[in-house]
């Protein structure tokens, strides 16, 4: 089976897996027993003005059949449909709240890797010895704390506490004015712009977020990083490199590239649902990302907006799979594949 | 079995340990008091004893963790050996999960239990969504693997029916890898149910639940006040801690 058919199996599959898993979401959201209309219309509407409400949003119309216009919207055009609470499209919405999101998320997920595979290496490398067992309790202390509370631990220590970075309210605080939007990205735009202090700003405002999520996301980055390395270790392949006189820093470069597949295959687990998996740390921080704007979606009722945060959710997760299965084969000529049929 | 001990220490105790104050008693002269020997833990912004509350909430989070586990196991593992049947289905069925797996599940779950109202039904359900593909995952691996040996080609030889091979033969081999699955799924559970509390649609207050506490403690963060955060936050990391202990050991018997 060629390399090109297999990307292209791949590639006609996972449209279908994901439009599967948001049919489910849709059904799954629809199933609850409850009187969206009469929720978004307030308690004190009268029944001819949740009628209203239920006539304008479509909630009248049989499941099948919203059903139906939604997945052709979503299939055909690319439209996510329009908020239950704002009116106006939920894709131009999850868009203009992207680039923030992205702005801490990729700070973020580089401290991640490199902290999990740093702790994942040094822990297989000297294992069973004092910096195996420093790491052993630092992931099993991460992973046993939901991020919302290191988040607000560290705010705890490092905002009050030590005074160190700025209170966690948002990208700018309170003060700052935001330069004009060129990009979306808020420190590139502030370059842009010439306003030094601005940047600077939101650098400041960026640091702990981004520990937070660097900290919470590398706990099980170090645990593929240590399995993956220890197995190169002990493999035949590095008891021949000892044995031609390696220096052992080139050892442990080589068992790291032995180690590739496993951890870009979790980096590509990762970054396909960071978006999702960091809204409760973009909430705390009151960052203007998309994760935010989800879970306050999600909490009034906004099915739409819900469903669009869930579609885009999917499509990450395809695209990361898919450059995934590129990457790792390009460098790894091990690798054969079997065409999924 | 530390791990054990603590979670049903923990769990006895909401239900049953006698405490001097009740969760819910309001005192307001007493308001944001700091510990001290009268209130060990200090009290909260109506008054109401912290230790009490931290102690009582186990009552409330850990049996919804524990529904939310028991649904994941009873929806996952049959599901599971419907997948573990060689076929093109299963296979694309698995790309579905892959996908599945990858959602923002938090912010599903989270809509979830909103649309509901908070019904501790709808909690337990939206654990499912995150542990049930763990278990279906775990099943389809092993089993995969377990049909090819040896002592299955004998068992069909000798007449065992598809149902016999999978209770007797098959089910009896998973027993400790589906024990250990099933407290790593009690650890997620409990962050799970943490996360909807804290974000305000799991349990409704004045329930005592660590993570209404802590979604309470945000505010006295910046007056200073941290045992509104430390010890709900630190019954919600020994509870996950256990269950993740009790998995770790568990792999580690196994090894031998």
């Amino acid at each position: 089976m060629s390399y090109r058919r297999y990307l292209i199996g791949r590639l006609l599959l996972f449209p279908v897996a994901a439009v599967t898993v948001v049919s489910i979401t849709f059904f799954l959201l629809n199933l609850v027993p409850t009187d969206v209309a009469r929720a978004l219309a307030g308690d004190f509407a009268t029944p001819q003005q949740v009628q209203d409400v239920r006539h304008q949003l479509g909630l009248d119309k049989p499941l099948g059949q919203r059903y139906v216009l939604y997945m052709e919207g979503l299939i055909v055009r690319g439209d996510l449909g329009t908020s239950y609470l704002t009116n106006s499209p939920v894709r131009q919405q999850l868009l203009s709240r992207l680039p923030s999101s992205l702005e801490l998320i990729v700070p973020g997920m580089l401290i991640a890797t490199l902290l999990g595979v740093t702790m994942g290496t040094a822990g297989a490398y000297y294992s069973g010895r004092a910096p195996d067992r420093v790491s052993r309790i630092f992931v099993s202390v991460l992973q046993s704390m939901p991020e919302f509370l290191l988040a607000l631990l560290l705010i705890y220590v490092v905002f009050f506490l030590l005074r160190l970075v700025p209170a966690p309210l948002g990208q700018l605080g309170p003060v700052a004015s935001a330069p004009p939007t060129r990009t979306g990205f808020l420190i590139v735009d502030a370059l842009i712009a010439g306003q030094w202090s601005v940047a600077g700003s939101a650098l400041y405002h960026l640091v702990l977020p981004m520990l937070v999520i660097g900290l919470a996301f590398s706990t099980s980055l170090a645990r593929v990083a240590r399995t993956a390395v220890a197995n190169a270790l002990e493999s035949p392949y590095i008891v021949f490199a000892r044995a031609c006189g390696l220096s052992e820093r080139q050892v442990v470069r080589y068992a790291l590239l032995d180690a590739r597949t496993p951890l870009l295959t979790y980096l590509a687990i990762l970054a396909g649902n960071i978006i999702g998996s960091a809204a409760i740390v973009e909430l705390i921080f009151n960052w203007q990302g998309a994760g935010q704007w989800a879970i306050s979606a999600a909490l009034n009722y906004d099915m739409p907006s819900v469903l669009g945060f869930v579609a885009f959710g999917a499509v990450t997760t395809m695209a990361a799979y898919f450059i995934l299965d590129i990457v790792a084969a390009a460098l790894d000529p091990r690798i054969t594949y079997r065409a999924a049929r | 079995m530390l791990g054990v001990a603590i979670i049903g220490g923990l769990l006895l105790a909401g239900f049953f340990a006698p405490l001097p104050y009740s969760s819910l008693a309001i005192d307001p002269q007493h308001a944001f008091e700091p510990p001290t020997l009268r209130h060990i833990f200090g009290t909260d912004e109506v008054g109401a004893d912290l230790f009490t509350r931290t102690v009582r909430a186990a009552a409330v989070d850990l049996p919804l963790a524990l529904g939310g586990t028991l649904i994941s196991v009873l929806i996952g593992i049959p599901l599971g050996l419907v997948m573990s049947m060689r076929s093109p289905w299963s296979e694309r069925a698995m790309r579905a999960l892959d996908i599945f797996q990858g959602l923002p599940l938090l912010v599903i779950a989270l809509s979830l239990t909103a649309l509901g109202g908070g019904k501790p039904y709808l909690v337990v359900f939206a654990i499912a969504l995150f542990g049930v593909p763990l278990f279906i995952r775990l099943m389809r691996s092993r089993l995969l693997v377990l049909r090819e040996s040896g002592f299955v080609d004998s068992a069909r030889v000798s007449g065992a029916s598809e149902m016999r091979l999978l209770f007797r033969h098959l089910l009896p081999n998973l027993r400790s890898e589906i024990v250990t699955q099933t407290s790593l799924t009690l650890a997620i559970s409990i962050l799970v149910v943490a996360a909807l509390s804290f974000l305000g649609v799991g349990v409704p207050p004045p329930t005592p639940s660590w993570g209404v506490m802590i979604r309470q403690a945000v505010e006295g963060i910046a007056a200073g006040q941290w045992w509104l955060l430390v010890f709900p936050g630190s019954a919600i990391f020994i509870c996950v801690w256990s269950a993740n202990m009790i998995a770790d050991d568990l792999r580690a018997r196994r090894r031998g």
